[in-house]
């Protein structure tokens, strides 16, 4: 419900959503990817990384896979991605 | 990343093995314990990760939550580095001290490169230059370049210009030589031309004046060639400048002679000084001889790409010098018979046509005697100031 109350408040002053407390942001480049917002590491192998979103869970799933950086709730995620699933 | 990278080798950090347990929740403890981890990748059973060194300080307790066994693989950057050296304190004090006289003997002058004289020595300007306040270990932001050229060209006589630039520790000094400007022949005065020796008179070409002998005849040295007295049309004189040319055949000889008995001065060495030569400062390494009738000094000074360095040595020969009769062989007294009459004849041909010549060698037990007879086309016109006596209108 207070998700909803902030999210409501983000779109009404055009405010982008991950601004919000259980906001995250995703960004792809060419081998790698910027999470922002995770709040755990789910799952971490060679070929998979799941990452706990709050609301959502992120799986990074590629071959040789590092996490170049895991601090102040942002992972940067390198190696070959395959693909990002939001569940 | 780089930036970022530079900052980490600055503050140092360890990179780990973790082992079993759960790496996940390893990770996540140290997020949440504010733990920097980066560079966190996944083999087979283990990973491997990088952390600050406060972190590392810290991870044990992660660890022990997510039974992880973590072991240090190396540790990375400047504190580890310099914890290495810290035995080694003198090296800081080496960095400093080579900081320090970078810093004060970069301002300074030490090489100095004359460029562009071909008749005046090397030596001369370079002294000129010292004696006008271009020392070597001279500050270079206290130099006037342009009172230094001007202070230099005054110096050495035959410079026209030297100009001086700085360039770091180098001074260049690249001169311009002056020409010679041609004599001008002086017309004033009343001269005569006159024959310098005896001679038979080949060529006689008079440009002013009268001439007064006749070619193919014979002139005794002192007679007159061409006079000074010249007819004007009035039947009056005027007295003039002479000037021609006037070439006779002339006889000389020239006569050598050397003796088996010689006095030669001889050179005997007392002692070798060598001096250091560092950065202006000369350290001698000998005590030099009180009494030394010559010396000379040889330089070895460091070169890099062409430009002499002011780190090298010096050796100085200390020369008494004696005089003392030596007994020389008749073949070698001939042959300083020869030399001498080499040398004499060299001089005597300069500006003559020979046309014959006759060379005798004699010799008695004591001496041997060169002589040479040459027979030779020469100027002989001489100019001789023309006398006149003064006297009164009633004599």
């Amino acid at each position: 419900m207070k998700n909803k109350k902030s999210s409501s408040f983000l779109q009404r002053f055009d405010l982008p959503e991950d601004l919000s407390k259980n906001g995250y942001h995703i960004e792809i480049f060419n081998s790698c990817a910027v999470v922002d917002g995770c709040k755990n590491v789910n799952e971490y192998s060679d070929g998979v990384i799941r990452l706990d979103l709050g609301q959502n869970i992120v799986s990074v799933i590629g071959n040789n896979l590092t996490i170049r950086c895991f601090s102040c709730g942002q992972a940067t995620i390198d190696g070959r991605i395959a693909a990002v699933e939001i569940s | 990343m780089f930036l970022v990278e530079l900052l980490r080798f600055f503050t140092g950090y360890a990179e780990f093995t973790g082992t079993g347990g759960f790496s996940e929740r390893f990770i996540n403890l140290c997020s949440v314990y504010d733990i920097p981890l980066w560079n966190i990748t996944y083999y087979n059973g283990y990973f491997t990760a990088c952390t600050s060194v406060e972190g590392y300080m810290r991870i044990a307790v992660c660890a022990r939550n997510s039974g992880v066994k973590v072991r240090k693989n190396r540790s990375v950057g400047l504190p580890f580095i310099l914890k290495k050296l810290r035995p080694r304190i003198g090296l800081l004090f080496g960095a400093i001290f080579f900081v320090v006289c970078l810093s004060i003997l970069s301002n300074k002058v030490w090489v100095i490169s004359i460029s562009g004289n071909e008749t005046i020595p090397t030596d001369t300007i370079l002294s000129a230059a010292e004696s006008a306040g271009l020392q070597l270990g001279r500050s270079t932001d206290k130099l006037n370049v342009v009172q230094l050229s001007l202070d230099t060209c005054e110096k050495v006589s035959g410079i026209s210009w030297a100009a001086i630039r700085v360039n770091g520790c180098c001074v260049y000094i690249d001169v311009t030589e002056a020409e010679a400007s041609p004599e001008i022949e002086s017309k004033e005065g009343t001269y005569n031309i006159v024959a310098s020796k005896d001679a038979q008179l080949i060529i006689l070409e008079p440009y002013r004046g009268t001439p007064q002998a006749k070619i193919f005849n014979s002139v005794m040295k002192g007679d007159i060639l061409i006079s000074a007295v010249t007819p004007n049309r009035d039947e009056s004189v005027s007295l003039v400048h002479a000037s021609g040319y006037a070439v006779g055949r002339t006889e000389t000889e020239i006569t050598a002679s050397s003796a088996t008995s010689l006095n030669c001065a001889e050179y005997i060495p007392i002692r070798n000084v060598y001096t250091a030569h560092f950065f202006g400062l000369d350290v001698p390494l000998g005590k030099p001889p009180e009494d030394f009738s010559q010396k000379f000094t040889q330089s070895k000074m460091m070169a890099y790409s062409g430009k002499t360095l002011p780190i090298g040595f010096s050796r100085t020969e200390y020369y008494s010098l004696k005089t003392k009769a030596k007994k020389i062989s008749p073949a070698q007294a001939k042959l300083k018979a020869a030399s001498d009459f080499m040398n004499s004849a060299s001089d005597f041909s300069q500006g003559k046509q020979i046309i014959k010549s006759k060379i005798n060698f004699s010799e008695n037990g004591s001496s041997a005697t060169v002589t040479g007879e040459f027979i030779c086309y020469e100027n002989i016109g001489t100019e001789a100031l023309f006398e006149a006596e003064t006297t009164s209108y009633q004599e």
